[in-house]
């Protein structure tokens, strides 16, 4: 098998630097800042967050995606259950790929 | 990996419990083929890319970083651009630093071993199915750490046997199954809505400014400035 020692280099890069981000999320959650202000925020940061990441995603793969975001979003709200809001979500996407153009 | 036995320490915080490693596993069960698919999907195509069966593994366990690891598939040239791949993960990555940031503040006063478990394992899936959990309370690390286990070991075989299984294996997904983590991290973050105005104000700040800056700017910056955008206009609309 090749070894290749600038491919394990880079490996060793993209592993550390992504180490690093990770590390240093976790060293700032035991500092949090005094401020209220931000302390607030810090609350809003699950869901903020959370939209942030699936928003461009859910809106890039057009109608069959967001009409399954809905249904996902609709049955986790009236369950509270998450496999069955997966499954449902899933299930949706599946069937509206196949008829939506 | 061997769970710490909490009776041994007297410590008051139970912050890492045994009982916290299987919740976290059982809640990454409903992502588990999600990730394990995409893990496949990943390892045919680094055969296809002419990356070694050990580069391949090495990524997907020393970086354990999915999205990333599909970013840099094209740039995977010989001689490797060590540079770009490094800046790529650093780009498509960034997100984990808010992730982190945003987790509970107990998290800084583990010991340093468990802080860099916690760190390692932490992941999308891992993140957002614990901050239920974490939002009400739970303060053990090994629901984080459980649910992180579990998906990193998805994708580490799913990598592996699509590897393996390359020339056999027909790069097409389950109907659905790319929808799978999307729909996890939706359902999640639909029990975190509190409705009304100061509920609406963040998450419509955030959805805006990421779907803006997914447009504009490299990798994972729109999760970055849309949630830090989100979270500030949340406390603004709180009037702190």
């Amino acid at each position: 098998m090749a070894f290749d020692p600038l491919a394990l280099s880079a490996i060793a890069g993209m592993a550390l630097a992504t180490f690093i981000l990770r590390m240093g999320g976790v060293w700032m959650a035991g500092r949090k800042a005094s401020s209220p202000f931000l302390r607030t925020s810090m609350r809003h940061a699950p869901g903020a967050i959370l939209v942030a990441m699936l928003a461009p995603v859910v809106l890039a793969g057009g109608l069959p995606t967001i009409a399954a975001a809905g249904a996902t979003v609709l049955v986790s709200r009236r369950t509270g259950n998450l496999p069955v809001a997966i499954v449902a979500g899933v299930v949706a996407f599946a069937a509206l790929d196949s008829v939506l153009p | 990996m061997e769970p710490s036995n909490p009776s041994t320490t007297p410590t008051s915080e139970a912050i890492m419990s045994r009982a916290g490693l299987v919740r976290g596993f059982r809640l990454a069960a409903a992502v588990a083929p999600g990730v394990a698919g995409a893990g496949l999907i990943y390892g045919a195509l680094c055969r296809a890319a002419a990356v070694s069966g050990t580069e391949a593994a090495l990524k997907s366990v020393l970086v354990a970083a999915g999205t990333s690891q599909f970013a840099v598939l094209e740039l995977w040239t010989r001689p490797v651009p060590l540079l770009s791949v490094t800046v790529v993960a650093l780009l498509v990555n960034a997100r984990y630093i808010l992730m982190g940031a945003a987790l509970p503040t107990w998290f800084g006063k583990l010991p340093p071993s468990r802080r860099w478990l916690s760190a390692y394992f932490l992941c999308d899936e891992s993140w957002a199915l614990s901050a239920r959990d974490y939002r009400e309370g739970r303060a053990d690390a090994g629901i984080l750490i459980g649910t992180g286990v579990a998906v990193y070991i998805s994708w580490a075989l799913g990598t592996a046997v699509g590897y393996g299984s390359a020339g056999s294996l027909r790069i097409e997904s389950a109907p659905g199954l790319d929808f799978l983590v999307p729909a996890a991290l939706l359902a999640v973050l639909a029990g975190f809505w509190s409705g009304g105005r100061t509920a609406l104000i963040p998450w419509a700040v955030a959805g805006v400014v990421a779907i803006a800056c997914a447009h504009l700017l490299p990798g994972s910056w729109y999760v970055v400035l849309g949630g830090a955008a989100g979270m500030l206009a949340g406390a603004n609309a709180d009037g702190v």
